[in-house]
């Protein structure tokens, strides 16, 4: 080999090596041109689905590359294998060099070449790396055939063609990646300037959007321009805004698209088909799509074109092709954008510009390369935003949540645990795409059952309200196997469950006939669980990947909520409970201050008005009747202070939780009796004086039975305490008495053997049911409390231990209409003779 | 000279009236008995203005009767404890009764009645009810300067 074959090759191989897009294949091919001194050159490659063993070989050769001087590409046809000479090079391997092609029968004839004056050609056999046959043929204008040298040279470079095919597609395939790379490492600092920009919560959609589509545009100029083709698409699913809708993104397709949405539908076109196999297509030429339809449907079954471009005559007004001309190749590709097995979307070229016109196997491969790249940077814009709106709705329900945790204790539970429920549901119908029926279910402590909380959706709606209010009436108990559910199921065991098909779960229990997918969610605060959170799917939209978690920490959310509002209720009750304990405390200390000043008031009185009689019987000589009937006052004011002091020491000791206690039994008398309740009858009565209270002792009461029984003779009881029993129900009979009325002073043996004294009264009422409230400590009724200056209360709260001390008895009965109130002292027949 | 003695407790009211009769022999001495009746007496007590109030602190709203006035909401809340500052209170609303002089005139001691507040008393004379009838005279003739 000399020395201008090496610099040939040397040329050709620095030439493909240049190359950064498939179209520097021709730069090649022009290099072995010159290194041939040939016209042009055409690289060859046999069509899929050709059959070179048939005979004759069924097929066509399609033009992968070609370089000539001007453009004379959109000339260029298949040539048909079994008719051409270069069909016959690839089918016999052997190299064609016709000096003279007008006289070669073979040669196919094509307008092509009588349109550019080709005299002659050269053709020689390659075989591509991935297997498929091809040819490089060179043309001449002159008459001449290629010298030995030439096609010894044009063999040897020939021979290098695939591997530098290859080596041209990979670098482009590097670049191309390395170019998406930048676009998208540009887009991450971008997003990052967006994000320390603070824009407001719209601005941020809005820009984050925008500059998504921005980052798709770039993507698809990057891909036109590297397959020379005349669009790129980018079909994306925006599953924030419109789940299952795809929508074209970007596009360099120089015409207004009709279509731009998209189903996963099979027959729905062929960017239908990619998206509802999710698998890549690559029709050869679509200018051939009826006439290959059946080896098309064959590779992609169901397969259809509707032409929604209206590809073929915007192509031939983009390259001004007059009526007659032949349409160039119109080769498709499309590959499914995915992350993982999630479908996003479709990526889709048409209509290469420049050879090589048709897409090659290669090129599908690094458009799904493309695809990859596109769908990591999409499921990650798709994630963030996703978190983004996530982490929004969050600290929206946070906020609703403190707003609702803030609000006064004593409201209603249930009203705040609508309201976080109502935003918990929205925030998950939200964040999770595909939740459409959602609710809260809470235990029922007392039945140990699921209930619904809180319903969303409008499938909770749907039916008649019978079926409606059945619905939602349903109960799942938690703790019943033979009732189990897989509600109960997450209650108990407290994980998140996700069942991506209901059908194919056992303990599923229906509540909408259409529910395909459901996540269940336990509400709880570490051991402690108040319920689930339900998010079920109908539609065709899948769960997002990370729905269980969102679930989870939504549920957890609300389960914090429940604890804290608990938590909250209960220090509040605390706060209450404790409150309300310091403001005894402080009541039962004004209460006894004020009762101490009561009974100071009590005893002062009279002990005062004593001295003042005493010094009127002093300073003044008035007759003997006066003076002792200021005497007798003055009696009955010492006793009534004797018995206030008294009072006040039974007041402290029960005060002190003791009880009354009868150290002393004293034998009272008939006699003794009498007297005492004559003494105090006549004090009370001066007393009561200026009100005209009169009191009268009814002797005769003591002395007559019915049935007739003895006349008590002795009464068993102490002294004192009797006296101060006596003194605070005729104090309160004179009291409470109107003015100028009687009060009646009687007794006598009873029925049951026993002993009563009764006083009955002309005043205020005692009704039915205060005659309970009437022996209480501190209580006093509403007209007791109008018409009393002095006495907290405690009177008959006292007389009540005293006759219990005794084995007795204080019974007040109920006034009655004519205003008549009896109080009775009740002796047992024990202390009774 | 006019003065009114308020006391619900009658024998009290009794020794008060007379022990002031004779120690002003030319005064017009009248009895209120209830604070009801001081509160519906206040017009009266507005056209005749006093020359002094000797007015008892503990003292009930109104007298057992058929047909008894309801208490009214404040009464209720602070008791016939301050009976005789509600009626003080009262005085102090009208310019006719606003500056007569009162003598709050009760068995308790100062600090007893007072419960905290110092000031309780305002502008009225606190005078510890005694056998004797003297300082009250004495108090009374240094609220009138009627000597």
């Amino acid at each position: 080999m000399g020395d201008t074959a090496f610099l040939n090759i040397d040329r050709v191989v620095s030439t493909a090596l240049n190359q950064t897009t498939l179209a520097g294949l021709s730069a090649m091919l022009r290099s072995i041109c010159e290194a041939v001194d040939a016209y042009g050159c055409i690289l060859w490659q046999v069509v899929p689905g050709a059959n070179l063993a048939a005979q004759p070989p069924a097929g066509y050769l399609f033009v992968l590359a070609e370089w000539f001087p001007g453009s004379k590409r959109d000339a260029l046809h298949d040539l048909p294998i079994n008719q051409s000479v270069t069909g016959n090079v690839v089918v016999t391997e052997r190299t064609a060099n016709i000096e003279d092609i007008s006289v070669e029968t073979r040669v196919y004839p094509d307008p092509f070449l009588e349109e550019t004056g080709i005299k002659s050609l050269c053709s020689v056999p390659i075989r591509f790396r991935e297997g498929p046959r091809g040819a490089v043929s060179v043309y001449r204008t002159r008459g001449e055939a290629f010298g030995d040298s030439e096609l010894a040279d044009l063999e040897r470079l020939a021979a290098l063609v695939p591997a530098l095919y290859q080596a041209i597609r990979d670098k482009v395939s590097l670049d191309v990646i390395a170019n998406l790379n930048t676009i998208l490492h540009e887009a991450e600092i971008r997003s990052t300037e967006i994000e320390a920009e603070l824009p407001s919560k719209g601005a941020m959609k809005a820009l984050i959007q925008k500059q998504g589509r921005e980052v798709i545009q770039r993507i698809c100029d990057l891909v036109t321009e590297t397959f020379r083709c005349v669009e790129t698409s980018v079909i994306l699913e925006d599953r924030l805004e419109r789940p299952a809708v795809y929508e074209l993104m970007a596009t360099t397709w120089p015409d207004p698209i009709i279509k731009r949405e998209f189903k996963r539908n099979a027959q729905d076109g062929l960017t239908g088909w990619v998206l509802a196999h999710a698998k890549p297509v690559k029709i050869f030429d679509l200018k051939h799509f009826e006439r290959d339809r059946a080896a098309i449907l064959e590779q992609y079954e169901g397969i259809t074109w509707s032409d929604s471009l209206n590809i073929q005559e915007s192509v031939m007004r983009f390259r001004r092709l007059s009526s007659e001309k032949e349409l160039p190749p119109l080769s498709f590709l499309a590959a499914p954008i995915l992350k993982g097995e999630e479908l996003l979307g479709v990526i889709r070229c048409s209509v290469a510009n420049e050879s090589p016109y048709y897409f090659a196997d290669l090129a599908l491969r690094l458009l799904e390369l493309v695809a990859a790249q596109i769908g990591n940077y999409w499921a990650t814009r798709v994630e963030i935003q996703s978190w983004q709106a996530w982490v929004d709705s969050v600290s929206d329900l946070n906020s609703i949540g403190q707003k609702e945790l803030a609000k006064p204790s004593q409201e209603n539970d249930t009203v705040f645990k609508s309201a976080i429920f109502k935003k918990a549901l929205l925030v998950a119908r939200e964040a999770i795409k595909g939740a459409e029926i959602l609710d809260v279910r809470l235990l029922d402590e007392d039945t140990r059952e699921l209930f619904f909380a809180r319903t969303f959706g409008q499938a909770w709606n749907a039916g008649s309200r019978d079926e409606v209010e059945a619905r939602r009436r349903k109960r799942y108990p938690v703790d019943d196997p033979t009732h189990d559910s897989a509600g109960a199921s997450v209650f108990r065991t407290g994980e998140v469950r996700v069942m991506r098909n209901v059908r194919e779960c056992e303990d599923y229990s229906e509540t909408f006939h259409d529910t395909k997918r459901m996540i269940i969610a336990p509400i709880k605060v570490e051991d402690k669980t108040y319920g689930v959170l339900d998010i079920r799917g109908v539609s065709e939209c899948e769960f997002p990947t990370h729905a269980g978690a969102i679930a989870q920490l939504l549920a957890q959310q609300l389960g914090l909520y429940i604890f804290l509002k608990d938590t909250i209720d209960q220090v509040a009750r605390a706060r209450d409970r404790q409150s309300k304990l310091v403001q005894e405390l402080r009541d039962t200390k004004d209460e006894a201050i004020r009762t101490f000043q009561d009974l100071a008031h009590q005893f002062k009185s009279p002990i005062i008005q004593a001295q003042r009689t005493i010094q009127s019987v002093i300073d003044n000589t008035p007759d003997k009747d006066n003076r002792k009937q200021d005497l007798w006052a003055t009696r009955g004011l010492c006793v009534k202070a004797k018995n206030v002091s008294f009072m006040t020491n039974l007041f402290a000791a029960l005060s002190r939780g003791e009880n009354v206690s009868i150290k002393e039994t004293d034998k009272l008398t008939y006699d003794e009796l009498m007297k005492m309740l004559l003494e105090a009858a006549i004090d009370n009565e001066r007393i009561r004086s200026p009100r005209g209270i009169k009191f009268d002792v009814d002797w005769k009461s003591f002395q007559e039975h019915k049935p007739q029984k003895s006349r008590m003779r002795q009464l068993y009881a102490n002294r004192n305490l009797l006296e101060q029993a006596i003194a605070n129900v005729l104090d309160n009979a004179g009291k409470y008495s109107f003015k100028n009325r009687r009060v009646r002073i009687y007794g006598g043996r009873t029925s049951g053997d026993g002993f009563h004294v009764s006083v009955e009264n002309f005043g205020i009422r005692i009704r039915e049911n205060e005659r309970e409230l009437c022996v209480r400590r501190g209580w006093q009724s509403e007209d007791a409390m109008a018409t009393s200056g002095e006495g907290k209360g405690i009177g008959l709260w006292i007389v009540d231990h005293i006759m219990k001390a005794h084995n007795g008895q204080l019974i007040l009965s109920p006034t009655k209409p004519d205003d008549l109130t009896e109080v009775r002292l009740l002796f047992p027949q024990a202390r009774v003779k | 000279m006019h003065i009114l003695v308020v006391e619900d407790d009658g024998l009290q009211a009794e020794s008060v009236v007379s022990g002031l009769k004779r120690a002003f022999p030319r005064a017009v001495v009248n009895l209120v008995e209830t604070e009801h009746q001081f509160v519906t007496g206040i017009d009266q007590i507005k056209n005749d203005p006093p020359s002094v109030i000797v007015m008892d602190v503990m003292m009930r709203w109104t007298e057992p009767s058929t047909d008894m006035p309801p208490r009214p909401e404040n009464v209720k809340r602070d008791g016939f404890y301050k009976a005789g500052f509600r009626c003080r209170d009262l005085l102090a609303q009208y310019k006719e009764t606003k500056n007569i002089p009162l003598i709050l005139y009760t068995v308790l001691e100062n600090e007893d009645l007072y419960m905290g507040d110092p000031d309780s008393f305002g502008t009225a004379t606190y005078l510890r009810k005694d056998a004797e009838l003297d300082s009250l005279v004495h108090t009374i003739r240094e609220c009138t300067q009627m000597w």
